[in-house]
């Protein structure tokens, strides 16, 4: 689904270029669920940035269901992640001010969705989650494992190809670990292509496939 | 969903928004007292350097007050007494300057442009048919102070601000050059009072008064003297005109002489109202509140003042600045997460730049009521308004530069 060729990256810190990934080459494959693996600092976060767009390759090639991808300019980069990807992050990133309902239809609001066509996709979404009874509530009334539920719900809403999960049990319990662990299995049960990068073996251990970054590449 | 947020946005963080919107009334307040006088110290350019004039502005009713002074002689003298003692003060320089319309007759070239008013323009006075123009009344020392520089002809001698009681010399303004010549001959109802007038000269095309902080041209101005009566009125409309003429005469311009600040003409004027029975003055652009400040800025000199106000600005823009980076950085997750969820970098600008335009309007709005209940004279006007518009780009484009483009990516948990 996701073939990354010659990749390099570096950073300039002070005078001095950083190489963060050298060469890499790594390949995502559909309907699997992936988990990107490496030390701090190895890269990981800079490849789930370059993977949705967020961050420009430096050199390399970008193929995405077999087509080369152009990210080089925002608005094509910023197109490219909103058609195509989910996204998690370690923090559920929700909006204090906005109902869980507010935010799980923010980015359908953005694709401009009718407001009814919004309703069913959130309340189905919310259901399949567990969170329907929660629509209505604050974020700062949930629990750890609640709250990473929404922002699950909020990325699947979108229908993406992908959903890419940075560290999304890092801030939980071993408990809700369990649970959002194997939310995530039951997704991709269903066909969803997933992402996550980790440093938990744990997690590791229920996916597909791991692919670990070391010396600013990655290693299957 | 964008008008949404920008509501939401609106109502996030509000003490801090508070803090910002205070810190720029207080910049505003402060900034436009001094623009004001740097602005009337521009105007002085060339002519009376460092001097910063202060307007005085009679407080008499303006009908039953005045009447007082067209039927008691004795207070009619008083008042002539009043005003040859702002013309001696040793603590000011005095200089009478005054706007009232003049009726002059009636002439079909006149434009509209030179009209006083919108309606009633046209009238008979003594028998002549008339047109209420715009016009300007100075004393004798006003070309000591005001550009008013003659383009054709002179400039208003000594002689010209004696009182006759047929005759009197006036100047127009440049727009009058196509309809009269100088040495032209033609009648004025000079409050109350026909004279046969002479027109002396033309002013300069680029004269002009400033007028509650407003530059006017004086193009389509008729000049006319003060006329100093000395002696008692003898024909009726003499009552009335003298009457009106020293009652205007007291709202003119007192410059402070070496060694005197703006309290000692204050307390002198005072004394005098005392002394003559004159109701208490008002003076333009200040009051007890900002009587200190502004006897600070009046004491200062040109470049001075110009030195205290970028100071000023500076130091308000900057503690505005600040707690703008503040609430934003606190409000950068929130944008961060609108922007994975879709939002376009202009909307997230929109969010950062509408939000900061709120404040600023509050802030204008809010120092605007504030100026207006405390100083009177409103002086709100296109120079604070040509201040707002640096502080939003600066601002916007400072804040949205760091908060939106440099907080793109996810960051390296380390």
């Amino acid at each position: 689904m996701i073939t990354i060729k010659h990749l390099f990256k570096s950073f300039k810190q002070g005078k001095v270029d950083f190489k963060v990934l050298d060469d890499l080459d790594m390949t995502i494959k559909e309907g699997k669920m992936t988990a990107i693996m490496g030390r701090s600092g190895a890269g990981k976060t800079t490849l789930l940035n370059i993977l949705c767009g967020l961050c420009r390759m430096d050199s390399g090639e970008y193929y995405f269901q077999g087509k080369p991808i152009d990210l080089s300019t925002s608005s094509k980069a910023d197109k490219f992640r909103n058609q195509n990807f989910g996204i998690i992050t370690q923090q559920p990133s929700l909006l204090n001010d906005y109902t869980v309902y507010e935010n799980i239809a923010l980015p359908l609001e953005y694709q401009k969705i009718a407001k009814k066509d919004i309703e069913k996709i959130v309340t189905e979404t919310a259901q399949e989650l567990s969170i329907d009874e929660k629509l209505e509530q604050y974020p700062d009334e949930l629990s750890g494992g609640q709250l990473q539920r929404v922002s699950i719900a909020r990325a699947l809403c979108q229908n993406p190809s992908i959903i890419l999960a940075d560290e999304p049990t890092g801030s939980l319990d071993s408990a809700a670990e369990i649970e959002i662990v194997e939310l995530f299995k039951k997704l991709n049960g269903l066909g969803k292509t997933i992402v996550i990068i980790t440093h938990s073996s744990f997690i590791a251990s229920y996916c597909d496939e791991v692919i670990t970054i070391k010396d600013g590449k990655a290693f299957t | 969903m964008i008008k949404y947020e920008i509501t939401k946005n609106l109502f996030r963080y509000k003490t801090l928004k508070i803090m910002s919107i205070i810190t720029l009334s207080l910049c505003f307040f402060s900034v436009n007292i001094i623009l004001s006088n740097i602005f009337d110290v521009s105007y002085m350019d060339g002519r009376q350097e460092n001097r910063i004039p202060l307007k005085l502005v009679d407080n008499m009713d303006e009908t039953r007050t005045l009447s007082i002074y067209f039927t008691d002689i004795n207070r009619l003298r008083d008042l002539k007494l009043f005003s040859n003692e702002l013309e001696n003060a040793e603590e000011f320089d005095y200089c009478a300057f005054y706007s009232n319309y003049i009726n002059i007759a009636y002439n079909q070239a006149i434009p509209q442009e030179m009209f006083a008013f919108q309606e009633h323009v046209r009238g008979t006075v003594y028998g002549e048919d008339v047109l209420g123009v715009n016009a300007i009344q100075v004393g004798k020392t006003a070309s000591e102070f005001f550009p008013l520089f003659t383009a054709d002809g002179r400039y208003f001698t000594d002689q010209d601000f004696n009182f006759n009681d047929k005759y009197i010399n006036i100047i127009l303004g440049s727009s009058y050059k196509d309809i009269y010549k100088v040495g032209d001959q033609t009648k004025i109802e000079y409050w109350g009072k026909l004279f046969d007038a002479t027109i002396v000269g033309f002013l300069d095309a680029k004269s002009y008064i400033i007028q509650h902080g407003k530059s006017i041209s004086l193009s389509n101005y008729i000049i006319a003297p003060f006329l100093d009566c000395g002696d008692d009125p003898i024909q009726e409309d003499d009552k009335v005109y003298q009457g009106i003429s020293y009652t205007s005469f007291i709202n003119g311009y007192a410059f402070l002489k070496d060694g005197y600040n703006t309290t000692d003409i204050i307390s002198k004027i005072d004394s005098l109202c005392k002394i003559y029975d004159i109701p208490a003055f008002a003076y333009e652009g200040m009051n007890t509140i900002s009587l200190g400040f502004l006897n600070f800025v009046l004491q200062l000199g040109r470049q001075e003042l110009y030195i205290f106000g970028a100071v000023t600005y500076f130091t308000a823009f900057l503690s505005f600045y600040i707690i703008q980076q503040f609430i934003s950085s606190r409000n950068r997750e929130n944008y961060r997460i609108h922007f994975l969820m879709g939002a376009r970098p202009l909307a997230i600008t929109g969010y950062i730049s509408l939000d900061i335009l709120f404040q600023i309007i509050a802030a204008l709005v809010g120092t605007t009521f504030v100026y207006s209940f405390y100083i009177g004279t409103i002086y709100f006007n296109v120079k604070l308004i040509l201040l707002v518009f640096p502080m939003i780009v600066i601002t916007i484009s400072a804040v949205v530069y760091r908060d939106v483009v440099k907080n793109y990516y996810f960051k390296e948990k380390k």
